[in-house]
């Protein structure tokens, strides 16, 4: 039973208690948050010379914009991609793992390494090996396969380049997180299914998923968070949002527009619609995803 | 312990006198983009002058890319912690002019009694960093111009004796590089400096109303109506037939393209020529940028950081500042760093200097960006772009270069779509001025 304490009739006291997390709070949250806001409806200079509130204007300026609704798509594309082959490539890596009967911690450190790289120094290398006239990896796509490969004039090639990169980095973080869930299911029943004539596919189906479901919810939360806010330094380094805006995703605008730009109100009005965004998606992820998640009583 | 604490604690307190006895020198704060391998010239500079004399003490700081350092600058400036002197790159200058936190060089140098004659220093330069009534708002520091560079080998075995002078001739030569085994003809760094900026000044050509901004915040772009359309055109069909291979945006794709030897001419900055000698591996030389046939070159347009004054000191501490700017526009100083890093140099006089010691003969490159930046008299059209926002407008317009590249909009319909965005970005910046 654990330990209830009732406040009820000492509420300054519980006010008092909260105070220092609700300041904490307050300036590293709330306070920011809500400069954002208000430069959203604001239009000022870097140097914070003149401001002038502006209303809607900064909104109107990104939603009458046809480049606007093209990063929308992108973006979708984007953060489907990386976080599906992230989440799955974590899985597959952690399955595997979880198998190996010698070597396991050496193969558990190279997977892990990736996510100490610093995002734009994964940037760079990438595109040290993915370049169409100088990249190694690309060279031998092309004179070896015979595979046009040219992520700086064909968008999906840039796509496509951007997504392994950023679900790269993140496969450390959901493979570490798959391997302990995994190795929390009691061997007992997955012995019990092995006897009972269960193949592996059939044990994973039927057993090993379905035990592991809340982790899978809180990586997908967590890698759809990470696509749409956390990849701009990638974008940054390897494409800058082309060719032609291919991968011109929500945040780098934000990024782009804010801290390379220095348009403070363009670039709020980008972030408010985009933090509106990533809270009903993950509202629709709650609320219709977590339904199938089965927690441990 | 306890005397061992005391101890120390008078070793701090003693240090700590000494240093306060020998009359602390005045410091002056500087803030700079680190520029790799650069920086070290530059920590040269700063030691000649702190070494030449004691009243005065540089302290130089990197602040990572032109941007971030540009950021933490505006971070100071609104905490009321500037420097007195911050590199900012001359897209930034429109920004810096508004910016209410400037103390301009010309200005400053005249309080400080240094009879400078400006008419020593080579025109095109500064004209990037002048008002309309030329008065220099900062001093060049990091400035360079696009040349031609081509790989001299190649040349040869193509049987090419020297560099082409027109772009109709230059897509001659490529044809003949392409049947000599060269599979990438041509690439450019800093596409949009090229051949928007750079092509539209040799050629007398506006970018903007205007006066490409100088006389106002109202200026509308206008080179979706001249012949950089025509050169956009023909960039696209080279692209088609394998002439031109485009190697990605600003300059740090194009330089190992070419100094791997797989494209045989490039277009990029005279700065780029330290970074070549390092890594190619074949004879390179360097010509100035193609023309049009028929028509006589103008002024190519500079780029690159200056150094700004910023307000807000005191007034000792801007003797210092005013005596280390006059230290690095001296001759001596200007032709070490010229030669250190590929940079032009600002004065005739270091000019001057340098070619007589002989250092062109030997290292021709080095002299092609300034007889380029003085071909023809400079017009209005040439003497600088000045308009805010660029980094924005800049993205806009590689974006859609992008798009005639792959083919997916002709030159003319991608440069009115990179005029409507680039307008409204410039009523944008208009607009956050408070007009």
């Amino acid at each position: 039973m654990i330990k209830r304490v009732n406040f009820q009739r000492h509420k300054p006291l519980a006010f008092l208690l909260l105070a220092p997390q609700m300041l904490v709070l307050a300036i590293f949250v709330f306070w920011p948050a809500a400069q954002a806001l208000y430069q959203a409806f604001t239009i000022t200079d870097p140097f914070g010379q003149h401001s002038t509130f502006v209303w809607f204007d900064n909104f109107r300026d990104v939603l009458t914009s046809p480049e606007y609704f093209n990063s929308i798509y992108r973006t979708a594309i984007f953060s489907t991609g990386t976080t599906a082959s992230a989440v799955l490539a974590g899985l597959g890596f952690a399955v595997l793992v979880d198998r190996v009967a010698r070597g396991k911690s050496v193969y558990r450190l190279m997977i892990i390494w990736p996510y100490a790289v610093a995002p734009v120094l994964a940037g760079v290398l990438w595109l040290f090996l993915f370049h169409p006239i100088y990249g190694a990896i690309a060279l031998m796509l092309k004179q070896g396969f015979g595979i046009p490969w040219n992520p700086l004039l064909d968008g999906s090639d840039a796509m496509l380049l951007v997504i392994v990169a950023a679900a790269w980095k993140q496969v450390s973080y959901n493979f570490v997180f798959f391997l302990a869930a995994l190795q929390a299911i009691p061997r007992s029943l997955i012995e019990a299914a092995a006897i009972d004539g269960a193949g592996p596919i059939r044990r994973f189906v039927s057993i090993v998923f379905p035990l592991i479901s809340p982790t899978t919810f809180f990586l997908l939360v967590i890698n759809v968070v990470y696509a749409f806010f956390d990849t701009f330094g990638i974008i940054h380094a390897l494409t800058q949002g082309g060719p032609g805006g291919a991968t011109d995703i929500l945040v780098y605008k934000v990024y782009a527009d804010g801290f390379l730009g220095l348009d403070l109100g363009l670039s709020s009005a980008q972030s408010v619609i985009l933090m509106i965004l990533v809270i009903g998606l993950t509202a629709v992820q709650f609320r219709y995803l977590e339904r199938r998640v089965k927690y441990a009583q | 312990m306890r005397k061992r604490l005391l101890g120390a604690f008078a070793g701090i307190v003693s240090a700590f006198a000494a240093s306060v006895a020998a009359a602390a020198p005045i410091e002056i704060q500087f803030w700079h983009p680190t520029l790799g391998p650069i920086d070290d010239a530059l920590k040269q500079q700063i030691d000649s002058f702190n070494n030449s004399q004691s009243a005065y003490k540089v302290v130089a700081s990197g602040r990572g890319t032109y941007d971030e350092t540009f950021n933490a600058a505006i971070a100071g400036f609104r905490a009321n912690k500037s420097p007195h002197l911050l590199v900012v790159i001359g897209q930034g200058t429109q920004s810096m002019l508004l910016s209410g936190a400037v103390y301009p060089v010309q200005d400053l140098l005249a309080a400080e009694g240094y009879k400078i004659d400006w008419d020593n220093y080579i025109q095109p330069v500064l004209n990037y960093y002048r008002t309309k009534d030329m008065k220099l708002l900062s001093l060049p520091f990091s400035v360079s111009t696009p040349i031609l560079w081509y790989n001299k080998d190649g040349f040869a075995k193509a049987g090419l004796t020297r560099p082409p002078v027109t772009w109709d001739e230059m897509g001659e030569y490529l044809t003949k590089l392409r049947a000599a085994g060269f599979e990438c003809g041509y690439t450019s760094g800093w596409q949009q400096w090229v051949h928007v900026d750079n092509y539209s000044t040799i050629h007398d050509l506006p970018i903007a109303t205007l006066h490409n901004g100088l006389d106002g915040l109202a200026a509308t772009f206008t080179y979706n109506k001249t012949d950089v359309v025509k050169n956009i055109a023909r960039l696209q069909s080279w692209v088609a037939d394998g002439r031109y291979t485009y190697s990605g945006r600003q300059g740090s794709s194009a330089t190992p393209a070419f100094a791997s030897g797989r494209c045989a001419m490039m277009t990029h900055s005279s700065a780029v020529f330290s970074s070549l000698q390092a890594s190619a591996k074949f004879a390179f030389e360097a010509a100035p940028l193609p023309y049009e046939a028929g028509t006589t070159p103008h002024n190519s347009l500079i780029g690159g950081g200056a150094l700004w004054v910023l307000k807000g000191h005191k007034p000792e501490e801007y003797k210092g500042v005013a005596a280390f700017l006059a230290h690095l526009a001296s001759p001596d100083q200007q032709a070490k760093w010229h030669k250190d890093t590929g940079y032009m140099p600002i004065t005739k006089a270091a000019y001057e200097k340098v070619k007589a010691e002989g250092y062109y003969d030997k290292y021709p490159q080095q002299e092609v960006a300034i007889t380029q930046v003085q071909r023809g008299t400079p017009t209005l059209n040439t003497m600088t772009v000045r308009l805010g926002n660029a980094n924005q407008y800049v993205a806009a317009l590689e974006e859609e270069m992008e798009a005639v590249w792959a083919n997916k909009k002709t030159a003319q319909q991608a440069m009115d779509d990179a005029v409507r965005r680039g307008n409204e970005i410039l009523r944008r910046f208009e607009r956050q001025r408070g007009n």
